[in-house]
């Protein structure tokens, strides 16, 4: 699994429900900037700027982001959305270490700033800080109970932690939201992690059931398509087991490059 | 480096006053100055520019001079400027209490090309352990012959034996892979670099900032498979039945031969950088099938084809079969695939315990040890990352990384408490060897840095019991290289590969060490030895504390000091 694999089940989440990194987009308001900590309160930036900020990122333009970034945050390090856009320049390069600073600031700044709490989970996560992520989304899920996204999280650092009774639950408990939400992708990918807990614990037949509704609803799940192939093979149906694999392959070829490795 | 310290302050804070309960039940003290294991390792220069720098070299734990103790052998590597004229590989040989006299001009070894790895096999049969060196140029076979004027000798006699394989050789293994007695040999290349015309960096791009060229892009060099002819000689092997399109083009970092299906035969697995690992089930007289991808080797449990360099055998859920461990790139997580019941393998890092600590580590050099004897293994993890723009303080990351202890814990690894100064420093981690090297039988770690020195870590565990054992294998394979040894206790069933190869670049000792615990010894012990010529060889209730020295002929020692 990775981490970009993650990120884009989020983001795809995100695009589908009321919490976003589009809303780290939005302009200030005129209160969200401490008076005390700006004594000659510096300008605003122009209107429009925070989301020609977020086109930059969308546009994979980092750097380019990060230069206009970089001085608003300076000038008002307690707006918390400027700050959290400067850490979302880092995290999508992955540079989980400024992205975490960032994030735990714009948190600081704005506790209430609701899109930064999965991206400052997902960055814990994906240090291997599994605890403090579990707290971050936890504490998501008390003013949001009915974010998928953060079951998900929560429910993907329990099988980190090899705690599949409380894992299947949340996944389930993502099946039912999901369904109410019609979120079908997020639902598959609900019922693939519940096909994945099932192979850890040699359940081969719910495994291929959970696997194979999994892609039905959400057809470009590779992770699932590729369980799906192995749970096939260790049932002996070799045949059905190449038709997985190659849809595998299709399904994350559309996705995504492949990250994790050295790149080329 | 916080989560230690973390886990001193918590222990500190609520722990019970008993000094046992606060004491990390594995302890290890750096020897390396007064061991004599004085080489700055050469690998480039600092920091590194080019893939050629990376790797760093290799160790193998052998006993050259058939003491009975452990010699060290490090392949050292050389600079871009001049490829083929470093400052020399070196032999230690142990004076026999873990202390070490540089012997690498007394056997007469002179090796100064850019060496990466070692492999260990007595490939002629006479008794004497041999060394292969693998380099970027053409490797090095070293005999261990007598010297007239007394002592030993390590004569090159690549070109002679046909095995100076010039291609750029990261790791290499002996094994008996047709079963004829006598050992062959697994060359593992990686890819062609030339010195004069480094790769441009260019479109080269991690997390953000400009790094060097590869592996990706650039050509990558077959594996080279030798066959053991008997009379000193090899000769290369066409790769024979399922070397498809697939096995072509790989990287090669990696190889640990050893029966994976328990039909008798050495299998092949072979670590490959960024793309697809290989695992060749040998079908007999040299022809295999590569089924990695049907066996669920190939990748990690999601598909994600991973950047694989070291290697780790263990068995890990004590089903009798041998799991294998893959350390990785970083922003990945290292892989544990369990080696099930039904024949398939099943990435179950995270139930293990390995996965998500593993996240910003670039993995190495790895082993499965039971280094405080408490009866399961632990697990040593070198570190270390190939760039040094994640010192960038943008990047947030270091190219110097921590390595990491784990106690196997029930079901679980979990990361050791240490609050050493060893381990709450950060090295440019590369390969590792286990073994005992102070001769207290407990399993000691070298691990080779990058341009640095070798960390040698005395283990001063808590003393508990144990039962050990050295096999001597019928001559040629006097290794005894493909044998399994199984200790069944009141607890259970642990079990030992001597398996061809070694993490990366590097070979471990092979003498298998079994913890008993602290608690005096009761019940029956079961020693059981399948040979590689699949004899079996069964004591009931050996003796615990000593090292037993059993022989394919059947006469059984004891070494005691």
């Amino acid at each position: 699994m990775t981490i970009r694999y993650l990120l884009s089940c989020l983001i795809l989440a995100m695009s589908a429900g009321s919490i976003g990194d589009q809303a780290l987009a939005q302009e200030p308001l005129a209160e969200s900037v401490s008076a005390a900590e700006a004594p000659v309160p510096a300008p605003l930036p122009p209107p429009g700027e925070m989301a020609r900020c977020k086109q930059l990122i969308d546009s994979g333009l980092y750097i380019a982001a990060r230069a206009r970034l970089e001085p608003i945050v300076e000038q008002h390090p307690g707006w918390a959305r400027a700050t959290s856009l400067l850490a979302l320049t880092y995290y999508r390069e992955n540079r989980f270490e400024p992205a975490k600073v960032l994030f735990a600031k714009a948190l600081e700044a704005d506790p209430d700033e609701i899109a930064v709490r999965p991206l400052y989970g997902w960055t814990l996560y994906s240090l291997g800080e599994l605890d403090e992520a579990r707290a971050t989304f936890e504490e998501l899920l008390e003013s949001k109970p009915d974010y998928t996204a953060a079951h998900y999280a929560l429910g993907m650092i329990h099988l980190d932690s090899d705690e599949i009774v409380a894992a299947r639950q949340l996944f389930e408990t993502i099946v039912t939201l999901a369904s109410e939400q019609e979120d079908a992708a997020m639902e598959g990918r609900a019922h693939g992690r519940l096909g994945e807990l099932y192979v850890r614990v040699d359940d081969l037949p719910s495994a291929k059931r959970e696997l194979e509704l999994a892609i039905v609803l959400f057809p470009d799940d590779h992770e699932a398509l590729f369980r799906l192939s192995r749970v096939l093979q260790r049932l002996g149906d070799d045949e059905g087991a190449e038709v997985a694999r190659n849809k595998y392959r299709e399904a994350k070829e559309r996705n995504q490059p492949v990250v994790g490795r050295r790149p080329g | 480096m916080q989560r230690r310290q973390l886990l001193l302050v918590a222990g500190l804070l609520w722990g019970p006053p008993e000094a046992a309960a606060l004491e990390p039940s594995l302890r290890f003290a750096p020897m390396t100055e007064s061991a004599g294991l004085d080489l700055v390792m050469t690998s480039g220069t600092m920091p590194s520019r080019e893939i050629l720098e990376v790797n760093g070299g290799g160790i193998a734990m052998f006993d050259y001079d058939n003491d009975g103790d452990l010699d060290v052998f490090l392949a050292n590597g050389a600079t871009l400027d001049d490829p083929a004229a470093g400052p020399g590989s070196r032999l230690y040989a142990n004076r026999g209490n873990g202390t070490f006299e540089d012997a690498t001009v007394r056997v007469g070894i002179d090796l100064r090309r850019w060496a990466m790895g070692v492999a260990v096999g007595d490939f002629d049969g006479d008794g004497w352990d041999d060394l292969y060196v693998t380099c970027y140029g053409p490797n090095v076979l070293l005999q261990n012959r007598a010297d007239p004027r007394g002592g030993r000798r390590l004569v090159d006699v690549s070109s002679a034996a046909g095995v100076a394989d010039e291609q750029w050789s990261t790791s290499a293994a002996f094994a008996d892979l047709d079963g004829d007695g006598d050992l062959d040999l697994y060359v593992v290349n990686y890819l062609e670099f030339g010195v004069a015309h480094p790769p441009s960096r260019a479109g080269n791009a991690f997390k953000g900032v400009s790094v060097m060229a590869g592996p990706r892009g650039l050509t990558a060099q077959p594996d080279t498979l030798y066959e053991n002819l008997g009379d000193g000689t090899f000769r290369s092997v066409e790769p024979a039945a399922g070397h498809g399109e697939s096995t072509d083009l790989d990287y090669g970092l990696g190889v640990r031969v050893f029966d994976f299906d328990g039909d008798g035969r050495l299998d092949i697995f072979v670590g490959n950088d960024s793309t697809e690992d290989w695992l060749f089930r040998n079908l007999g007289g040299l022809s295999f099938e590569e089924l990695a991808a049907v066996a669920g080797v190939a990748a990690n449990g999601s598909g994600t084809t991973q950047a694989t360099m070291g290697l780790g055998l263990v068995d890990a859920d004590a089903n009798g079969r041998p799991d294998l461990f893959a350390t990785v790139f970083s922003d990945d997580t290292n892989t544990l695939h369990l080696n099930l019941e039904d024949g398939f393998f099943d990435d179950r890092s995270a139930q293990f315990g390995l996965a998500a600590i593993s996240r910003p580590y670039l993995g190495w050099g790895c082993g499965f040890f039971d280094f405080d004897l408490d009866g399961d293994e632990d697990l040593f993890l070198a570190n270390g990352h190939v760039y040094p723009e994640m010192d960038d303080p943008q990047v947030g990351s270091t190219w110097a990384q921590l390595p990491l202890l784990f106690e196997r814990r029930g079901r679980r690894f979990e990361e050791a408490t240490c609050s050493d100064a060893w381990c709450q420093q950060r090295y440019h981690g590369r390969a590792t060897a286990f073994g005992d090297i102070d001769g207290d039988t407990d399993i000691d770690v070298l691990m080779t840095t990058l341009n640095g020195p070798v960390l040698a870590l005395r283990n001063d565990s808590r003393p508990s019991h144990f039962a050990a054992v050295r096999l001597v294998g019928a001559r040629p394979n006097r290794r005894a290289l493909g044998s399994l040894v199984e200790l069944e206790t009141t607890a259970g069933v642990q079990r030992r590969w001597t398996a061809g190869g070694g993490s990366f670049q590097s070979v471990d000792a092979l003498d298998a060490v079994f913890g008993l615990g602290s608690a005096p010894v009761t019940g029956s012990l079961t020693l059981r030895v399948r040979w590689p010529d699949s004899a079996v060889t069964t004591i009931e209730n050996p003796p615990a504390d000593r090292l037993l020295v059993l022989t394919r002929t059947g006469s059984m020692g004891q070494r005691t000091e």
